[in-house]
Formats: C-alpha cells, structure tokens, sequence
C-alpha cells in the first residue's frame, strides 16, 4: 500500500509525460503558479482586513466598542487606523510568522481562552504584555507607518503635549513607551505583580521575628483580631512599622503605634503625627472600639488646626510577611521611581515636596506610568517617606521647617 | 520522439488514448492541488519556523 503510494508519487514527479508537450506542460505550470500566487495573496489580504478580526466574537465583543471611543475609530481628518494598522507588520517575513503565530488565536478561541468578558479582563494583561513586546522591539514601527516624528510640528500640539513630545522626538523615542492604552482600555494591573516583589517575599520568609523587635510590612497584608485569623478588622500598608509581641506557627501578634486623625470613624491611620503617610486601614466597626484601640495622647495639628490621636492596637498578622529593615523596600520602589518617572521628564528630586503634596503630585502622574496597585503605593511611600519632611537639609533655610520637624516624633 | 516512444510500454497501440488521460490527470493533480498545497505549506512552514526563532532566540522582530 505504502509502497504503491510510493512509487506513484516518484511517478508523478519523475516520469516524463508521453502526450503533452513541453510548451504547454511550461505554460500550464506558469499559469498555475501565477493563479496560486494570486490565490495566496488574496487570503492575506482576506485575512488583513478589520471585517476578519471582527468575525470573532471575542475581538468585536471585547476590542471594538474599545476602540470605537478613541481618536483613532473617529477624527477630523477622517483617516482610520484598523486592528490590522497597528497590529500586523508590514513586511513579508514578520507578516508571516505574525500569521502563524494566530494559530494561536484559532487555538484560543476554540478552547475559549476568552470566552467571556471576565476570561476576557483576566487574560488581558498577558495579551497586552505580548503587543507592549512587539512594539517595543520593534520601535512602534506601525505607529510610524502613519506618525513620523520628522513630520510633526511639536509647536501645533496641545501645551501639555509639547514638553513630552519634544523630547521623545529628540530621543526618537519608541511611541509605546508613553501611550500605551491608545486604542483599548489599559489592563487592570491590580492581579498582575511586579517580580520585584518576589525577592521582597523570600527576605521576609527567612526573616527570624524576635519579640519586642521593630519590623515592618513588605507587602499590604490584612490584619485580625484573633489567632486564628479568621475576624478581619482591616489591613496594613506596605512598610508599615509595627512591633513584634509573640509568635506562633502560622500568625503573630504584632502592636500598631500611630497617628490618626480625630474625626469621623478614625480608620485611617498614619505613621507620624501630623504627616498623611498611611500605615493601616481599619474597619469601622473596630476603629472606634475602646477594648481593642488605646488612645495614648491627643495634639493638634497647627497647620490644620485638626486634632491627631496616638493610637495603639494589637492585632494578628500571617507569618512571614515582615523583614526588620525598610531600606529592602525603599530600594526596589527607587528602582521604579527612577525608571517609570523619566520617561518624560527628569523625575523630581524626593524632598522637592512636602510628605502631604506628594500625594496629589503622584497621583496626577502615575496614570501616565504602567505601575500596578501595589508598586504605586510602594513608591509613593516611598516618596513621602524621603520627602522634605524628614530631611532637614535638603530645602535648608528654612527657619519654620526645623520647628515642625521637631514637634514631629 | 520515435527511439524512446517505441519502447516505452504505453506506447504500444491502443494504449495511447489512456496515457494522454493519465498525463492529463497528472498535470491537473500537479498544478490545481500538489503546487498550491506544496507553495503554502512551505509558506507556512517558514512563517513557523521564523515564528519559534523568534520564541526561542531572536525575540520579536526589530
Ligand atoms: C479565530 C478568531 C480570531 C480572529 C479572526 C482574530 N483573533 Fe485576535 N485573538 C483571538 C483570540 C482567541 C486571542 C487570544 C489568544 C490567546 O489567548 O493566546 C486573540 C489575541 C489577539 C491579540 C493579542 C496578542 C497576541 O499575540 O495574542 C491581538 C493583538 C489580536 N488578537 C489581534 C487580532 C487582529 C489584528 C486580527 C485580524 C487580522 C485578529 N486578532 C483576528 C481570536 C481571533
Ligand atoms: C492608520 C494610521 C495610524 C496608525 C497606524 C496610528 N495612528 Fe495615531 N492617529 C492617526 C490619526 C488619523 C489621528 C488623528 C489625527 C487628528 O487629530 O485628526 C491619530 C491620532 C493619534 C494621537 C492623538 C490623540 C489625541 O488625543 O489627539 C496619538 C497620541 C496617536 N495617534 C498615537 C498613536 C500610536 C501610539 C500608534 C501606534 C500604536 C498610532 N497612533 C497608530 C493615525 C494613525
Ligand atoms: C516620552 C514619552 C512620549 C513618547 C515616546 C511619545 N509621546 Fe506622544 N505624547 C506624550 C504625552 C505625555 C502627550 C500628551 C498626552 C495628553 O495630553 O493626554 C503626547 C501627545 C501626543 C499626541 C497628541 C498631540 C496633540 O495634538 O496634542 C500625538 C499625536 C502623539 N503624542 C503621538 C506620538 C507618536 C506617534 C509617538 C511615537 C512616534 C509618540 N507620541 C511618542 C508623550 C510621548
Ligand atoms: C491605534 C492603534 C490600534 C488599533 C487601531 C487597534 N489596536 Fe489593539 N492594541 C493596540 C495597542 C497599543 C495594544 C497594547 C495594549 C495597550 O496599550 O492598550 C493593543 C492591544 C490589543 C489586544 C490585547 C489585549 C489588550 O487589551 O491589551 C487585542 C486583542 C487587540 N489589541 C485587538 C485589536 C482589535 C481586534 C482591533 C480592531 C478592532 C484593534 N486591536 C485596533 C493598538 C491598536
Ligand atoms: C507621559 C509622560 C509623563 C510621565 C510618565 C510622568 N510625567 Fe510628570 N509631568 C508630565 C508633564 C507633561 C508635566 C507638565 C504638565 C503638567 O504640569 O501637567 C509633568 C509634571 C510633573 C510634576 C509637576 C512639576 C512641578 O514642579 O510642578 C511632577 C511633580 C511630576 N510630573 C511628577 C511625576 C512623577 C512622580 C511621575 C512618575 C509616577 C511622573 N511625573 C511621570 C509628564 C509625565
């Protein structure tokens, strides 16, 4: 069987035709080719078109109405850029492994990798992470198919645009370092980590707790009134100070030492006296609770004139969740700071504010940033931790600076 | 044409309507299903083979 299949094959290949001559047997392969050829390109140009993306239901379910709110679905000039613009490369060879690799996409919408919105929103970050990796290897090239730094006059642009996008321009700069989410909703980075935070971890994991020892948070951990961890009653903020007062396999009780405001529930709570620098977040059902909460001494604040409290609790925790160091912390949320707050401008020096203005600084800007949850706060901690308020020198001159920060503990 | 025709097995008479069918069935199966299947899976094979490349060593294209 296999044999005869064989030798028709050889046959078929290597056996010289009796009747037909070689003119047509030349032409009739020419042809052939030629209508294959055609055939070919017209697939790829089938398969190239926004009609085709859309033909499944999770790219016209998830991506389009997306994309139908941006500049690029609607704009004055009428000019479109569909899925395909920004999506597939141009050239012949990255075309095709882009191609193939939609086996991918095939794969995926049988087994239904997002299927639905929620499949959809998980996965999300995993899908963008391979486009930001694209088009960062290759310079935004699809961006620059139809935008050319060369061709814009910076001078017309909005004056919020015109810092940033000089300098990108000047440093010819790859366009998705800055606009990501052009076209779709960013991803919820709140599920996806920063790696960073895994060294974080095991330094906590190896780290010997001792009673009465000084230690802080290295990840935002919920906190509980019991051992068994099982009545939450709120959660602490990463590099939160506590101190350590026994330990057992599996949870430790640890005693909270902060400032709050004295007003409302009194949830918030901070780490210094008069500094909005939060260190937990209690329920408002404990929050006032005399048996768990001491209020150990009342001040006002002169520069608000709002009553603080230093307040006291002892709560449970997980093990294996606090290092005796800060400077762990402070170095990997350096790393983000320096990195992701540069991209458009020379990031302000720490103690350039105030540990209360970094708040609205930072979350003006940080949408601009791919940090997640977690990393932000990390690195606004970080920033009010180093600010003006507890370095003396940095905007020294000061004379009413040195008062404050003395009536600071 | 005569030297080799005369010795070729097919062509003895009353044979020779049959291999031009045969021929022509060849050619027909060569250029309507052999060459275009052939031509894309080559296609394809490059596109995959670019495709792990890029997986395994190149990284995405620059
Ligand atoms: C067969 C249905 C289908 C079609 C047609 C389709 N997609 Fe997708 N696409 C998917 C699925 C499913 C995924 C998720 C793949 C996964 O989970 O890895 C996906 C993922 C993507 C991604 C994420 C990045 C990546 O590499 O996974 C992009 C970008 C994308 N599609 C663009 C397009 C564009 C542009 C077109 C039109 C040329 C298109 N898709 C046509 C089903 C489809
Ligand atoms: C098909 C061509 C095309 C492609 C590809 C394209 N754009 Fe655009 N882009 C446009 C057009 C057209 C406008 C609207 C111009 C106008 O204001 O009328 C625009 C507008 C913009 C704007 C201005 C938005 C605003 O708020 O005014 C930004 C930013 C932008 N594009 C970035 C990008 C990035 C980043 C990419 C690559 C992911 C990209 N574009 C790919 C054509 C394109
Ligand atoms: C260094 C970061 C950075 C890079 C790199 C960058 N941009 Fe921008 N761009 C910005 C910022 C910031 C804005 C203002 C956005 C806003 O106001 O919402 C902007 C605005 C724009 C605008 C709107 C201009 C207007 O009319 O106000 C366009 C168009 C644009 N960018 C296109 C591009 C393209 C295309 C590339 C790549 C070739 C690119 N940008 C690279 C930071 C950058
Ligand atoms: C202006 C350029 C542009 C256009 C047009 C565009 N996309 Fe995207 N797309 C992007 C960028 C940039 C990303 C990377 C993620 C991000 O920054 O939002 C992306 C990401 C994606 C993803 C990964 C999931 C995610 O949300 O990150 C899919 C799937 C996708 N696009 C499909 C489509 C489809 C389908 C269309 C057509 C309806 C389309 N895109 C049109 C620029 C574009
Ligand atoms: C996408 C570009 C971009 C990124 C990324 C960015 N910024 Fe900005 N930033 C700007 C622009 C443009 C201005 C000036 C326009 C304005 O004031 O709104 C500015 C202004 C500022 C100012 C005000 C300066 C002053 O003296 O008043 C501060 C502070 C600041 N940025 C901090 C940050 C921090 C912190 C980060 C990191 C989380 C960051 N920026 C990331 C574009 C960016």
């Amino acid at each position: 069987m296999i044999r005869k299949t064989l030798r028709a094959t050889r046959d078929l290949f290597l056996k010289p035709s009796v009747s037909i001559g070689l003119g047509i047997l030349v032409t009739g392969g020419f042809i052939a080719g030629a209508v294959s050829w055609q055939g070919f390109n017209t697939a790829m140009e089938q398969t190239n078109k926004e009609e085709f993306c859309l033909s499944c239901h999770t790219m016209r379910d998830n991506m389009l109405p997306e994309l139908q709110k941006t500049v690029h679905w609607s704009n004055r000039s009428g000019v479109r850029a569909e899925c395909q613009d920004c999506h597939v490369p141009h050239e012949f060879t990255d075309k095709i492994a882009r191609k193939m690799q939609a086996s991918r996409e095939v794969w995926g919408q049988i087994v239904g990798t997002i299927g639905t919105r929620e499949k959809f929103e998980e996965h999300r970050i995993v899908l963008a992470r391979r486009e930001w990796a694209r088009m960062e290897a290759n310079d935004s090239r699809e961006c620059r198919n139809c935008h050319d730094y060369g061709d814009m006059d910076i001078n017309l642009m909005r004056p919020t645009s015109q810092v940033a996008m000089r300098a990108a321009a000047e440093r010819d700069e790859s366009c998705i370092s800055c606009h990501k989410g052009i076209a779709h909703h960013l991803p919820d980075l709140k599920g996806s980590h920063n790696p960073a935070f895994d060294t974080l971890v095991s330094a906590a994991s190896s780290t010997r707790v001792q009673a009465d020892g000084a230690y802080y948070a290295v990840l935002p951990h919920k906190i509980y009134a019991d051992p068994g961890l099982t009545q939450e009653i709120g959660s602490l903020e990463v590099a939160a100070k506590v101190r350590m007062l026994e330990s057992n396999a599996d949870a430790q009780r640890v005693e909270l030492d902060l400032w709050r405001k004295n007003k409302g529930f009194g949830r918030v709570w901070y780490s210094n006296f008069g500094l909005n620098i939060t260190s937990a977040i209690l329920s408002k059902e404990v929050s006032r609770d005399e048996t768990l909460v001491s209020v150990l001494d009342t001040r006002e604040d002169p520069a608000t004139g709002l009553e603080w409290q230093n307040v006291k609790a002892e709560v449970w925790m997980p093990t294996d969740s606090l290092i005796d160091s800060p400077e762990e912390i402070w170095e990997i949320a350096r790393a983000s700071y320096n990195q992701q707050c540069s991209t458009c401008h020379r990031q302000p020096e720490e103690a350039h504010f105030g540990a209360n203005s970094w708040p609205a600084q930072f979350g003006g800007m940080v949408g601009f940033t791919s940090m997640d949850d977690d990393t932000a706060k990390m690195v606004l901690k970080y920033l009010q931790k180093h600010s003006s308020d507890f370095i003396e020198t940095a905007h020294g001159g000061d004379p009413t600076k040195g008062v404050i920060q003395s009536a600071r503990p | 044409m005569s030297a080799t025709t005369t010795d070729h097995p097919a062509s003895r008479a009353g044979a020779r309507p049959r291999t031009v069918w045969r021929d022509i069935g060849s050619f027909l199966l060569l250029a309507c299903v052999i060459l275009p299947v052939v031509m894309f899976g080559a296609i394809a094979a490059y596109g995959f083979f670019i495709w792990f490349m890029q997986i395994l060593f190149w990284g995405p294209p620059t």
